[in-house]
């Protein structure tokens, strides 16, 4: 993955980088996907790059890491949204209050595609455990790329704060080697 | 040795909303399902609950990650040839084969279709109702 190059920082103002492009297809895919996976049909409002994190009723945060690059994930959403894509969960149904928890599920399920994609990309990060932000908590002094979508049951947002070691260009591997894919089963 | 009770699974997660759906789901097929809250707790129950059939393990975890915990408790499972499923967003081929040699005999990666997670429950405890 490490190759020459001018410095992708992505906080810097203008043009995206192609690391930041890359990245922001990334999330944005992960969040359509995400939503998909409960039955909600997520239509993009918004792409705002180096934008401040939105808030929202809900927000789960999830920090993760790797060798050349790190950050965090954010995914906010009204309580209508967490309560319908609870709606759509495997055992699920029935009366629903743990927002906050599920709110924090999907915050991880969200990193989980986008780390599960980077792989594409020769990128191997960790992920901590997902917790919850409160509104008031949220830090507005490292701006990221925004996706906000509109979905039947509401509004709601991904948000990727990231760095990456000046230096480092993210290009697509070919690979023979099959991707997991969210839902499969494999006996070992 | 102690018999083991074929309906008997053990959930290891963080998250109560996880914990909530497999035991709602494999309660209704049959199944008798204990939670255990991260991995010290899974570590621990496993350890005491000698009947049981089958531990479903979420990766990413506080205190205790999965992996780690299938380390700690490796030889046990081996002794009592206890199944392990990993239920994570997990997907990666090194973490995947690093349960493997500790011990997991399945991997889902969440999020999960109920048919999915009942048919590798029934296939991994041999239990039909």
């Amino acid at each position: 993955m490490t190759e020459p190059s001018e410095p992708g920082e992505l906080t810097q103002a203008g043009a995206p980088s192609a690391n930041l492009t890359i990245l922001a297809r990334t999330l944005e895919q992960s969040c359509v996907e995400l939503l998909r996976d409960y039955g909600l049909v997520a239509r993009i409002q918004g792409e705002t790059l180096f934008s401040d994190p939105p808030t929202s009723t809900y927000a789960g945060s999830v920090d993760f890491s790797g060798k050349e690059i790190k950050g965090r994930v954010l995914f906010c959403a009204s309580r209508q949204v967490i309560e319908e894509t609870a709606r759509g969960a495997a055992g699920m149904q029935g009366e629903f209050s743990a927002f906050s928890d599920w709110t924090c599920e999907l915050a991880n399920q969200l990193i989980g595609r986008v780390k599960n994609k980077l792989r594409s990309y020769d990128v191997q990060i960790d992920v901590n455990a997902p917790r919850l932000l409160p509104r008031s908590s949220v830090n507005h002094a490292e701006p990221g790329v925004r996706f906000s979508f509109r979905c039947d049951a509401g509004t709601f947002s991904g948000f990727l704060d990231v760095l990456i070691a000046p230096g480092v260009v993210l290009r697509e591997r070919l690979s023979d080697e099959p991707l997991v894919q969210e839902g499969d089963l494999i006996f070992l | 040795m102690n018999a083991i009770d074929f309906r008997r699974v053990l959930i290891v997660d963080d998250s109560s909303s996880v914990r909530h759906q497999v035991s709602k789901i494999l309660s209704q097929a049959g199944f008798h399902v204990l939670e255990a809250v991260d991995g010290v707790d899974g570590a621990e129950q496993i350890r005491a609950q000698a009947d049981l059939a089958l531990v479903i393990c979420d990766v990413n975890m506080p205190k205790l990650n999965g992996l780690d915990l299938l380390d700690s408790v490796k030889d046990e499972l081996l002794a009592r040839g206890l199944p392990v499923l990993m239920l994570t967003t997990e997907g990666q081929p090194q973490a995947i084969l690093r349960a493997k040699k500790s011990g997991a005999k399945a991997w889902i990666v969440k999020p999960f279709k109920e048919h999915v997670l009942v048919g590798a429950v029934q296939k991994l405890t041999q239990y039909r109702p």
